[in-house]
């Protein structure tokens, strides 16, 4: 079982960020982070970028970790996950630097 | 011994039952496998029918052809059999009947399980079928959005039909996932490591994962719009804390997987199929399996993407749009790695592959459509058009229904053992794939032009009228191409000629055994070194006859299989599957009861059921297991394993734990529900409505606590044979639980017809409520199963199972106390 779990490590990542990123939002727009300034940010946004780069940095680390052991089918393609995994999690967290927060 | 006398030997084991009583007690895998896809195609002709009368209303303006109330029901009933009666369980059937002969084993890892799941299945379908005659069928759209679902403005049966009947036909793809996923975990043939299985394996273990993680938010979801309609409890009801957008989310947790849940056994088939008739290897091995669990990932990202027109914020909108573009880059890795075959390979133009291209044809411009709506803006404009309508016939009559007919060709001659007589296949591929054309390539445009989905007429002077025609002329040709290659299949299975064992010389295992298959697959069991066995030893099907495999000799009656190492895939244990049995059709005839009584709203009657559905699970845990040791028993190539009752992590422990991670994403589904309508109500929770409490929680959390130790003392002292007392007092911990939670039920939390979240705290309590019960039922059981001397020693790995459940009761009702008293702590 462990070798499947290091073959799905990188998207089960990507799952987990997605899985904060949306929920922070919905709490954030709840709560009124978005009307908190924190200098040039709003608190709700500032906590959306730290976790979509936190967790696109994490993805790439583990991406890179994964990197030497790509003997066997099962590893290369925990490799290939890992990376699409950072990759999806950047691509899916883009709107974090782009789209107003609530509205 | 010879191989005729090794064949009545195995025969006599594993066959069904004689005359009736063997209709109604078979768990054989290659029989229900037969019976799900046969049942699917029927209602997939009965939801043919249907689209039929769509089209013949839809077909010229002012149509009066049926009534609103009668088509509301029609498009309802279409959607939802070609979803929930067709597509899934005819996915299932060919998962049940392929699996365990493409991985070499004789069963699947729980067939009486799988003959639940056929006779749930059977009974839900024919619920809603019944249903359908009576004139009271669902009518609400086959995803049933609240508030139009809700009591007041459905006053009717017709929701119900819809929630309980399908409530009841997911037991059957619940249990078939969980089926799949340990099957290609445990029951592989000896040698087959996770990068020699079978490409199809891969894709039915990722569709497997799929359902056993996107169902439980639709059960759920189900369960409470049920709830709401019958007791008036106000999960979707916003003037008392509900929200009716809960159930979108819901559903489309469920609803968009569910597309991939479709499509990927499908491209199982592809991925099959095209290689060999390309005549060549498949491309990308490794490239597809990654892709193919990226799509098992991604896909549950999307759900969103249905909903972009309900005022969600825009960067909520972006993370699903971004996840929708995304997920098309795995599907087109695997169209990619398909073209590279068919390019290094010399294609044969055969029956399937003819389907085959009818998928690309018909599939991608379907995945094109599909990048078009995962982009808001276009898709606030083409929202609930017949554009939708045609994007998502595209996606699954291209992405499933034309692999699906090349998959019936390619493996009818493994099924029934005769080849194709006729060239009607052909006739009917032009007529199916004409027709749709004809049918949906121009509803993308009626859509564009503002043509809603799920009207019954439209009025003549506002463009629609040619292209309604057109569509409509397409359906019936599309319907003719369909009975065409129904009536193609009768004459191969009724007339052909015998086939040839592999006609189609493919290189997997399903093709090493006489066809029609015998109940028992293989007469010994392969040993494989690559992933093309028969290309490695072309002569393997009749060394298998001759006994040279492994689990060659019959003995004890007992139905064997073998059960390896996950990763590495050498033998680990003996499986022993159950037999033929009763207790399935029985089990299903009373959820049956359950389902009904609770249609017919005779509430006080409806728990009865499960209590004799509790009994029967009872009795059938009393068939596991045995009551003294057996040790090691040879299996053939001088190799000597434990029976499954030997060993701690065999087939049940495995499904436990799928069951137990499906039944956490259900109390998580109910978690983030409880969490949304905070997030959009105004008042929650209602300050009148939370009490500081401590007395109860705490009890809960002493409770849990000692579950927790004993259980894992149980567990610990099971080979010494100390597990008695600490038994004992896991029972009183999980009743202590019980008793508290019953309390916080009955004292504590207020009325919750009253609010939305009492609601959902009394929902979360019925969660807790449910598993600490099993749980306590469970662990009386282990108790007699001491005392009877079925778990002693090595046979211990009931105790770990029951650990698990144990946990998972001890845990949530503990989180779920401290969850509903948290909020007045607070305070």
């Amino acid at each position: 079982m462990k070798a499947i779990g290091r073959m799905v490590a990188g998207l089960v990542l990507w799952a987990l960020v997605f899985t904060v990123l949306y929920s922070l939002h919905g709490v954030g727009c709840e709560r009124g982070w978005a009307e908190a300034q924190l200098t040039a940010l709003s608190l709700h946004r500032a906590v959306l970028l730290a976790v979509w780069i936190f967790g696109t940095a994490a993805g790439l680390a583990l991406a890179l970790a994964v990197d030497w052991r790509r003997e066997r089918m099962t590893e290369r393609v925990g490799y290939w996950m890992a990376w699409t995994g950072a990759v999806s999690i950047f691509a899916s967290g883009l709107p974090v630097a782009m789209l107003p927060d609530c509205l | 011994m010879s191989a005729l006398r090794r064949h009545r030997a195995l025969e006599r084991i594993w066959r069904n039952e004689p005359g009736w009583r063997g209709r109604f007690t078979s768990v054989n895998h290659t029989t229900l496998g037969l019976r799900f896809m046969v049942a699917a195609f029927v209602f997939f002709a009965i939801a043919g029918l249907l689209a039929m009368l769509i089209r013949a209303q839809l077909a010229t303006p002012h149509g009066g052809f049926i009534g609103p109330s009668a088509y509301a029901q029609v498009f309802t009933m279409h959607g939802s059999i070609m979803m929930f009666l067709f597509a899934i369980p005819l996915l299932e059937g060919l998962a049940m009947y392929l699996l365990p002969k493409l991985l070499g084993a004789r069963d699947l890892a729980f067939p009486r399980v799988s003959a639940l799941g056929w006779w749930c299945y059977l009974f839900g379908g024919s619920i809603l079928i019944a249903a359908m005659i009576a004139g009271v069928a669902p009518d609400s759209g086959w995803f049933l959005y609240p508030p139009l679902a809700s009591k007041p403005y459905t006053p009717g049966i017709n929701a119900d039909v819809w929630l309980l009947g399908i409530t009841f036909v997911e037991i059957s793809a619940l249990a078939a996932a969980i089926e799949i996923v340990v099957t290609v975990l445990k029951l592989r043939a000896a040698g087959m490591r996770l990068d020699r299985m079978p490409i199809y394996a891969w894709y039915l273990f990722a569709t497997a994962g799929m359902m056993v993680f996107a169902f439980p938010p639709l059960i759920l979801g189900s369960i409470l719009l049920e709830v709401e309609r019958a007791f008036g409890w106000p999960f979707y009801t916003a003037d008392r804390g509900g929200s009716p957008l809960l159930w979108q989310h819901l559903f489309w947790l469920f609803g968009h997987p569910e597309v991939y849940i479709i499509f990927l056994p499908a491209a199982g088939a592809i991925s099959t199929i095209l290689p060999v008739l390309a005549r060549t290897r498949l491309v990308g091995y490794g490239p597809i399996v990654a892709a193919v669990l990226a799509l098992a990932f991604l896909s549950f990202g999307l759900w969103v993407h249905h909903m972009y027109t309900t005022g969600i914020p825009h960067m909520a909108l972006g993370f699903f749009s971004a996840a929708s573009s995304l997920v098309a880059v795995p599907t087109a890795v695997q169209i990619f790695s398909w073209l590279a075959t068919l390019w290094q390979g010399r294609p044969q133009l055969k029956l399937p592959m003819l389907y085959l291209i009818g998928f690309f044809v018909v599939f991608v411009p379907g995945g094109l459509t599909g990048v078009m709506v995962a982009v808001v803006p276009f898709d606030q404009q083409a929202h609930d058009s017949a554009f939708i309508t045609a994007h998502l016939h595209y996606v699954l009559v291209g992405g499933f229904v034309f692999p699906m007919m090349a998959a019936a060709y390619w493996w009818l001659p493994h099924m029934s053992g005769r080849s194709h007589p006729t060239r009607m296949g052909v006739a009917a591929f032009w007529l199916v794939l004409i027709g749709f054309n004809l049918t949906f390539l121009g509803m993308h445009l009626t859509g564009l032009l503002g043509m809603p989905r799920r009207i019954e007429t439209y009025a003549a002077d506002i463009g629609w009228t040619a292209l309604n025609l057109v569509s409509s002329v397409g359906g019936f040709v599309q319907a003719i191409g369909f009975a065409l290659f129904a009536l193609d299949i009768g004459l191969q299975v009724k007339f052909g000629r015998r086939s040839q064992r592999d006609p189609w010389r493919a290189e997997t295992l399903e093709w090493a055994m006489p066809t029609p298959p015998p109940p028992y697959n293989f007469v010994s069991l392969p040993r494989v070194e690559s992933r093309e066995p028969l290309l490695d030893d072309p002569e393997l099907g009749v060394r298998l006859v001759r006994g040279e495999g492994l689990l060659a000799e019959a003995r004890h009656g007992w139905r064997e299989t073998l059960a390896v190492n996950i990763v590495t895939g050498e033998p680990e244990h003996i499986a022993v599957v159950p037999g033929n049995s009763l207790l399935p059709i029985t089990m299903a005839a009373v959820l049956g009861g359950f389902f009904l009584s609770m249609l017919a709203g005779w509430y006080p009657v409806a728990p009865l059921f499960l209590v004799v559905a509790a009994a029967i699970g009872w009795r059938w845990a009393t068939e596991t297991g045995s009551p003294a040791a057996i040790g090691k028993l040879p299996a053939g190539g001088g190799l000597e394993l434990p029976t499954q009752h030997e060993v701690r992590g065999g087939p049940g422990w495995w499904g436990s734990v799928i069951t137990v991670a499906a039944s956490v994403t259900l109390l998580a589904s109910l978690l983030f529900g409880h969490a949304f309508l905070w997030t959009v109500s105004t008042d929650w929770p209602p300050p009148a409505l939370v009490q500081a409490v401590w007395l109860e929680p705490l009890l809960v959390l002493v409770g849990a606590g000692l579950a927790l130790w004993a259980g894992r003392r149980a567990d610990a002292g099971a080979q010494a044979e100390r597990s008695h007392a600490p038994v004992t007092l896991a029972i009183c911990g999980q009743f202590l639980v019980f008793s508290a939670l019953i309390a916080l039920v009955a004292w504590r939390i207020p009325s919750p017809a009253e609010h939305a979240y009492a609601a959902t705290a009394m929902a979360m309590a019925a969660y807790a409520l449910f598993h600490v019960g099993l749980a306590l039922m469970m662990w009386l059981f282990v108790r007699r199963r001491i005392a009877s001397g079925h778990i002693a020693g090595e046979r211990s790995a009931p105790l770990r199972i029951v650990r698990l459940w144990s946990g998972l009761g001890a845990l949530s009702a503990a989180g779920i106390a401290l969850l509903l008293v948290l909020p007045a702590w607070l305070a």
